[in-house]
């Protein structure tokens, strides 16, 4: 994550670093806040956590109507991602899905946390996280299936 | 001795068949080729790679002491991958980080910096390859431009994945094969190049390498832009050597190509199996000897990674226009640089 504006975040967008409150156990990503948005407690304490990079799709929309810059049918969703010790609540965090069918989402389903790059800053890649199947479940459904070991080529 | 504790390949969800690029352009053309999604940069390549090699070697980011990264398409002539990688994985502080460039070569420019470091410290070093080849409409490389990323862990334990006898260089200074930032490669008289170039220095830079081995070479991985020149160079090495290669199924990925063929290698070749990995670039080519040791942790099944076949049959295909769309750089409207 490189720029001032996105370095200050680059623990929750490059490792999922996030804040749960000490008074109401609620979980906030990416924002670190100062008020928890729950309890209200103000300053609240907030304390570092980890979330998981696997977690339970809660609600989805697909878009299909955006600006050229982004691929369309474009699956939403707010995801609960676990803390990676299992203990707490997850953290509710609204993502945007990659190379998902949006026929593929249902409330329930698990997705993967993928690194990626959400958009540019000037000519600076913005990177983090969005989501999508994990890839293992689509092992065989295009593909042939087989390793290439002495393959030979056409040209 | 230094060793593989973990090795990881990553190659993109969507690939073309080559048939559909010769139906634009004519010509025939078979297997296809591994294409990037949009949100998809050397970058972010090179982190699910890495994320693989430490899955091997049962290791977290926080325990590296150094990371380097080859490529030769990162669009930045300034940014860097290897500190990107570090601190997605949670290396940072007093890591030390390089990036290699400028020649395929760099992927073993990349391993040799890697086992150099682990053999002076003592440390552990993870070292990326990532890559996505520009294309242009009908130019011969077009059907075999492909994306992928590659990683190893290296650390100097007994009882890793792989042990590596020596990384031998042989440097020419002849280059013929050439390319501008952004561009297809100019590559020349083929025949002069397989002469002078690949077919020259190969072999002697691969029997440097296996002085120190304790057997022949099972099996090679040769990381050439195409594949009669790759294979070309396995008949030079002597025995009987199989390749292996995911030419076919991912296309030419730059400096990644070592690495995810090593990974490939590495997943499915037997215990004791002696291996010759080389990288080929402008002025010269390294090879790398190494053995894969029976049943060694860092092959196991690590959880929530991937093979490099299984990645390879994990594939969804796009269209001719699409294989060229997601080469385009979007350009994001309202977002500005602070």
């Amino acid at each position: 994550m490189s720029g001032i504006r996105y370095s200050r975040d680059r623990r929750q967008h490059d490792r999922l670093v996030a804040f749960e409150c000490q008074d109401c156990g609620w979980v906030s990503y990416p924002e670190q806040r100062r008020t928890c948005k729950r309890c209200g407690a103000a300053p609240a304490e907030f304390e570092e956590v980890q979330l998981a990079e696997r977690g339970e799709v809660q609600t989805y929309v697909v878009q299909s109507r955006l600006p050229e810059e982004f691929e369309t049918p474009q699956p939403v969703a707010v995801v609960d991602l676990p803390q990676v010790d299992g203990e707490g609540e997850p953290a509710r965090v609204y993502g945007l899905l990659t190379e998902t069918d949006g026929d593929d989402l249902e409330v329930g389903r698990e997705v993967v946390a993928r690194y990626r790059e959400l958009f540019t800053a000037g000519d600076r890649p913005v990177h983090s996280f969005k989501f999508a199947p994990p890839r293992a479940e689509s092992i065989g459904t295009d593909g042939d299936g087989a390793g290439d070991r002495g393959g030979e080529g056409e040209r | 001795m230094v060793s593989i504790a973990g090795a990881g390949g990553y190659v993109p969800r969507y690939r073309i068949e080559r048939e559909e690029i010769a139906r634009q352009h004519g010509g025939a053309a078979s297997g296809e080729t591994a294409v990037a999604a949009r949100d998809e940069t050397p970058v972010t390549m090179a982190v699910e790679a890495a994320g693989t090699a430490l899955a091997r070697a049962d290791l977290r980011g926080t325990e590296l002491d150094a990371v380097f990264a080859a490529s030769v398409t990162d669009p930045l002539a300034e940014h860097g991958i290897a500190a990107h990688v570090a601190y997605r994985h949670g290396a940072e502080g007093d890591v030390r980080t390089g990036d290699f460039r400028g020649s395929p070569r760099a992927a073993t420019d990349a391993f040799a910096a890697g086992r150099h470091f682990v053999a002076a410290t003592g440390g552990t070093a993870l070292v990326v390859g990532a890559d996505q080849m520009p294309v242009e409409p009908g130019h011969d490389d077009e059907p075999y431009s492909g994306a992928a990323a590659g990683a190893v862990v290296l650390d100097d334990a007994d009882d890793a994945a792989a042990a590596v006898h020596d990384v031998a260089a042989n440097t020419t200074g002849f280059v013929e094969r050439h390319r501008e930032h952004g561009e297809p490669a100019e590559a020349g008289d083929r025949r002069v190049a397989a002469e002078m170039g690949f077919g020259g220095v190969v072999p002697d830079a691969a029997e440097r390498a296996l002085a120190e081995a304790p057997d022949a070479p099972d099996a090679a991985v040769v990381a050439a832009p195409d594949q009669r020149t790759a294979a070309g160079a396995v008949s030079e090495i002597p025995g009987e050597v199989e390749h292996v290669s995911t030419f076919d199924r991912v296309g030419y990925a730059g400096t990644a190509t070592f690495f995810l063929d090593l990974a490939h290698l590495l997943e499915t070749a037997a215990g004791g199996t002696t291996a010759i990995a080389v990288a080929y670039g402008a002025g010269g080519a390294d090879a790398v000897a190494l053995t894969v040791r029976d049943e060694a942790p860092g092959r196991d099944e690590a959880a929530d990674v991937t093979t490099v076949a299984e990645q390879l049959a994990s594939a969804e295909y796009v269209t001719y226009a699409e294989h060229l769309r997601y080469r385009e750089r979007p350009e994001y409207e309202g977002v500005t640089a602070e």
